[in-house]
C-alpha cells in the first residue's frame, strides 16, 4: 500500500483528501503546513508528497527546498498542489525537484489519474536509474538527467517563454534542453543491451 | 569734457618744471610733482592719476622701476618712463613693468604729445577688455555647472570655477593642459574618440555619467568658427544627482507596488480556488442529484480565476521588465565601462 503525504492549511481539503484517497486504496496522512510536514518526515517516509503552495508562516516552495536538502528525504516524489498558475522563476527554481503541478479545482478522476502517472513515472525513472548506473554510469549525470527531464515536463506543462532572451527563462530553457539531450546521448551510449522502456514521455 | 590728470615723477627741478608746462599747454592737468619713488607710491593712491610720467633715477630708496611696479600692481595706472638712460640694462628692466612707453630725454614735444596719446589710448583699451573678460567671466561661473572649452589638440583653452573645484585643481593648472590628462577617462567628459568623433561630424552629444556618488550629464558642443570650422569644443557637465535619486526612487516604489499587486493576485487566486476543490472533493463521496451543474458552476468561477490568473503573469512580466532595468542601472553603476555580459 502506498503512503501520501498531504500538506495543505485548507482543513477541508485534508479532511476530504484522507477521506477519498483512503478509499482509493492509498495509505494518507496529512499535515497542516510546512513544519508539522517535516515533523511528518522525520518519523516516516511517505511514497509521495501533496505540497499546498500558500500556506503561512512556511510556504510550500520553502518546504520542498528543506525537504530536498535532506538527505533523508531528498529522494522522495513531490507533487504541487496550488491554487495559483507557477510563476516562470518557480519553474525555472524547482521544475526539476518535483513530480508535477496541478491547479486546484479538479475531479476526483483527474487527482487519481495524475498519481498514477506520477507514480508510473517513478517507476521508470527509478528503472533508468538503476539501468545506468549498472552500465557504469556516473550517479550524478543520472541525477541530472532526471531532473532535466522533471523540468522540461513542467515546462512543456506550463509554457513559460517570455519571447525575450533576456529575460532569463528563453535562454535558461534552451540550455536545459540542450543539456538534456546531451545527457541523453552520454546515457543512451553506456549501453543498449537493456534499455528502459522507450514509450514513456521523457520531456 | 573730462579733465586728464597727469602725476610727474621728477627729482630734476628744471626739468619738471619743463614738463610740467608742456603737459598744461597740451590740455592735462598737473595737480602734482614729487620726486621721489615714496611719494610717487602715495601720491599715485590719492590722486589715482590718469597717467603718470616716471623718471627711472630718482633720490631715495625706490628707484623709479620699482615704484612703477608697485603702482602697476596695485592701482593699474598706465606709466610712460622719462629717462636719460638708455642703455639696454636699464631699457631691459623697465620693460618688465610692462610701461606703456618710453621716453629719452632730452624729449621733443611731439614725441611727448603722442607718446601721452598712445599711453591714454592702449590703457583705455585693456580696461574695456578686462571688464569684458571680468563679464565673461561673471557669466561663465555664474552657473553651478562645470564648463570647459578644449582646442583640436584637447588642451584644455578656458575652464571656469566649478570645473576647478570639481577637479580640485587651480584654473592656471587646468589651462593649457591636454583634458586627458587632468580628467580621468570615463568621468566628466566623453571619452577621446567621442570628442574626435564630435570633432569631424560636428554634432554635439550628451551623456550620463557617475563619478564618486555624483550624477553628471555632460553635453559636448561643437563651436564654429567664423568660417564654419570646428577649431573647439564646450563640454557643459551638469550634477543631476538630484534627479537620478528621484528616478531610482520612482523605480523602487513601483517595483515594490507591483510586487504587492501580484502577492495579492497569489493570494486572491488561492484563496478562490481552494475552497472550489473542497466542493469538488465533496461532490466525489456520494450522489447528488445536481452534481453535474454544481461542477458547471465551479469551472465558470475557474475560468473567470483564470483571468486573475493572466493578470498576475502580466504583473510577473512587468516586474522583471523594471527589476532587469533597475539592476542594469545598478550594475553599470558598479562597473563603468564595463559591458553586461552577453546571454545569448
Amino acid at each position: 500500500m502506498q503512503t501520501l503525504l498531504i500538506v495543505d492549511d485548507d482543513p477541508a481539503i485534508r479532511e476530504m483528501f484522507s477521506t477519498l484517497l483512503t478509499d482509493e486504496g492509498y495509505k494518507v496522512i496529512s499535515a497542516s503546513g510546512g513544519t508539522e510536514c517535516l515533523d511528518h518526515l522525520s518519523r516516516t517516509t511517505p511514497d509521495l508528497i501533496i505540497l499546498d503552495i500558500m500556506m503561512h508562516p512556511v510556504d510550500g516552495w520553502e518546504t520542498l527546498e528543506l525537504i530536498r536538502k535532506n538527505p533523508a528525504t531528498s529522494q522522495i516524489p513531490a507533487i504541487m498542489f496550488s491554487g495559483k498558475s507557477p510563476s516562470c522563476k518557480e519553474i525555472i527554481q524547482y521544475g526539476g525537484w518535483i513530480e508535477d503541478y496541478l491547479m486546484k479545482p479538479l475531479g476526483m478522476l483527474t487527482i487519481t489519474g495524475s498519481l498514477d502517472a506520477v507514480f508510473e513515472r517513478r517507476r521508470f525513472d527509478m528503472a533508468a536509474h538503476q539501468h545506468y548506473l549498472q552500465n557504469g554510469a556516473d550517479p550524478e549525470l543520472v541525477d541530472e538527467y532526471l531532473r532535466m527531464r522533471r523540468f522540461l515536463f513542467i515546462h512543456d506543462k506550463f509554457p513559460c517563454d517570455p519571447g525575450e532572451d533576456s529575460e532569463g527563462t528563453g535562454w535558461v530553457t534552451r540550455r536545459r534542453k540542450a543539456r538534456f539531450e546531451e545527457l541523453r546521448r552520454v546515457l543512451a551510449a553506456l549501453g543498449t543491451d537493456k534499455k528502459p522502456d522507450p514509450d514513456l514521455p521523457v520531456g | 569734457m573730462k579733465v586728464t590728470v597727469i602725476l610727474i615723477v621728477e627729482d630734476e627741478f628744471i626739468t619738471s618744471a619743463a614738463i610740467k608746462s608742456d603737459l598744461i599747454e597740451m590740455g592735462y592737468t598737473v595737480p602734482l610733482i614729487v620726486d621721489n619713488g615714496q611719494a610717487a607710491i602715495e601720491q599715485a593712491g590719492k590722486l589715482l592719476p590718469d597717467l603718470i610720467l616716471m623718471d627711472i633715477t630718482l633720490r631715495g630708496k625706490i628707484s623709479g622701476i620699482e615704484a612703477a611696479q608697485v603702482i602697476r600692481e596695485k592701482y593699474s595706472i598706465p606709466i610712460i618712463f622719462l629717462t636719460a638712460h638708455s642703455d639696454d640694462l636699464t631699457f631691459h628692466k623697465a620693460i618688465q613693468t610692462e610701461p606703456f612707453g618710453y621716453i629719452v630725454k632730452p624729449y621733443e614735444s611731439v614725441s611727448l604729445r603722442t607718446g601721452i596719446k598712445m599711453a591714454l589710448f592702449k590703457h583705455s583699451m585693456e580696461t574695456k577688455l578686462r571688464e569684458s573678460e571680468r563679464t565673461v567671466l561673471a557669466l561663465l561661473n555664474a552657473t553651478p555647472d562645470a564648463l570647459v572649452l578644449i582646442d583640436r589638440g584637447k588642451k584644455i583653452v578656458a575652464v571656469n570655477d566649478p570645473m576647478c573645484r570639481r577637479l580640485k585643481k587651480t584654473c592656471a593648472e587646468l589651462e593649457g593642459s591636454s583634458i586627458t590628462d587632468v580628467i580621468p577617462s570615463g568621468i566628466l567628459y566623453p571619452g577621446e574618440e567621442m570628442i574626435d568623433d564630435i570633432f569631424s561630424a560636428g554634432r554635439s552629444f550628451c551623456l550620463e555619467d557617475e563619478h564618486g556618488g555624483t550624477w553628471y550629464e555632460t553635453t559636448v558642443y561643437p563651436v564654429l568658427e567664423p568660417d564654419g570650422s570646428i577649431a573647439r569644443l564646450a563640454i557643459q557637465s551638469h550634477d543631476i544627482t538630484w534627479r537620478k535619486n528621484v528616478e531610482e526612487q520612482l523605480k523602487s516604489v513601483g517595483i515594490e507596488q507591483i510586487e504587492h499587486n501580484m502577492e495579492q493576485f497569489q493570494i486572491l487566486n488561492d484563496q478562490i480556488r481552494t475552497p472550489l476543490q473542497a466542493i469538488m472533493l465533496y461532490l466525489s463521496r456520494g450522489e447528488h442529484k445536481y452534481r453535474l451543474q454544481i461542477e458547471e458552476q465551479v469551472k465558470i468561477i475557474d475560468t473567470i480565476v483564470v483571468k486573475l490568473d493572466k493578470g498576475w503573469l502580466e504583473s510577473e512580466k512587468v516586474h522583471s521588465f523594471l527589476l532587469r532595468h533597475y539592476h542594469q542601472d545598478m550594475d553599470s553603476r558598479s562597473n563603468p565601462g564595463i559591458s553586461k555580459e552577453g546571454r545569448t
